[in-house]
C-alpha cells in the first residue's frame, strides 16, 4: 500500500498543532499517528518520505493557476466556492511556510 | 479553513461536478500534468513513482481508495496494464471515472465502486496493491 497524506509536522508545540489543524484539510484532524494506525492494521516495514517541498510547490502552482483563470473558474464553481477554495489553499500555504503542515508518502506492506 | 462537513457527498459532490470545466482541466494540466479532473497534489511524476514502487504490471489488481474522479488509479491502470477498482463515497466521482475509463478503452479493467474506506465492500486479499492520495485533503 502506498499513500500520501497531509499531516501536522512532527514535534509541534500545542499552539503549532492547533494552527496546523486550523490551516490544514480534514485529514489533519486525526489524533492517532499513521504509524500507530498502520501497526494496528497489520502493516509492517513502513517507509515514510517527506514530500513537503513538492506539496508547497504544487499548492503555490494551484493558487497561481486558479488566479490566472479566475473568470472561467468562477463561472464553473460559483463565487463562494471559488473564494473559499482559494482562501483554503492560501491558508495551507502559509501553514506550510510556518513549518506546521507537511505532506508525506507512506509505503508499507502487510506482515 | 472552511468548516468541513463530515459528509463527503456534501463536501465533494459540487467540486467533482465542476471539475470537468475546461478552465479547471487546463489548470490541472498546468499544475499536475494530468487531465483526470483532479485537484489534489499528486503530480503525474509522483503517480509514476507510485506505480513503479508498487511494482504494478499487467495482471496486478489495484485498489484506489478515495479515488475522486479516478486519478491516479485510472492513470496507473493505463500505464501499467493492471486492473483497477476505484472507490469513492461520492457518486459523481464514480460516474466520472467510469466515463473516463470507457473513453480510454480500459473499461474492461476498471470497476467503479461507490463506498467508504471505513467499511470496505471487498473480500480479503482481493487486491495486490492499494493506493490512496490525499484523501480528505
Amino acid at each position: 500500500m502506498m499513500f500520501t497524506t497531509i499531516e501536522p509536522a512532527p514535534r509541534l508545540s500545542p499552539a503549532q498543532r492547533r494552527l496546523a489543524r486550523r490551516s490544514g484539510p480534514s485529514a489533519v484532524l486525526t489524533r492517532t499517528s499513521y504509524l500507530s494506525l498502520l501497526a494496528t492494521a497489520g502493516f509492517a516495514e513502513v517507509e515514510i518520505d517527506d514530500i513537503t517541498p513538492a506539496y508547497r510547490a504544487t499548492q503555490h502552482a494551484w493558487i497561481e493557476a486558479t488566479r490566472r483563470r479566475s473568470e472561467p473558474i468562477r463561472a464553473a464553481t460559483g463565487d463562494a466556492a471559488f473564494e473559499q477554495r482559494l482562501a483554503d489553499r492560501s491558508l495551507a500555504l502559509d501553514a506550510i511556510d510556518a513549518g506546521v503542515l507537511r505532506r508525506a508518502c507512506y509505503l508499507t506492506s502487510r506482515r | 479553513m472552511s468548516p468541513a462537513s463530515n459528509d463527503p457527498n456534501e463536501r465533494f459532490s459540487d467540486r467533482y461536478a465542476a471539475s470537468a470545466a475546461a478552465a479547471l482541466i487546463e489548470a490541472e494540466l498546468e499544475v499536475l500534468g494530468t487531465d483526470y479532473q483532479a485537484n489534489g497534489y499528486t503530480t503525474r511524476a509522483e503517480a509514476d513513482e507510485i506505480g513503479d514502487r508498487l511494482d504494478l504490471r499487467s495482471g496486478s489488481r489495484l485498489l484506489d481508495l478515495g479515488s475522486g474522479c479516478g486519478f491516479p488509479g485510472l492513470y496507473l491502470a493505463q500505464r501499467h496494464g493492471c486492473s483497477v477498482t476505484t472507490l469513492d463515497p461520492v457518486a459523481s466521482g464514480a460516474s466520472a471515472s467510469a466515463r473516463r475509463s470507457d473513453r480510454d478503452g480500459i473499461g474492461d479493467r476498471h470497476l467503479a465502486v461507490i463506498g467508504s474506506g471505513g467499511d470496505l465492500p471487498f473480500r480479503r486479499h482481493a487486491f495486490d496493491a492499494v493506493v490512496h492520495v490525499d484523501v480528505m485533503c
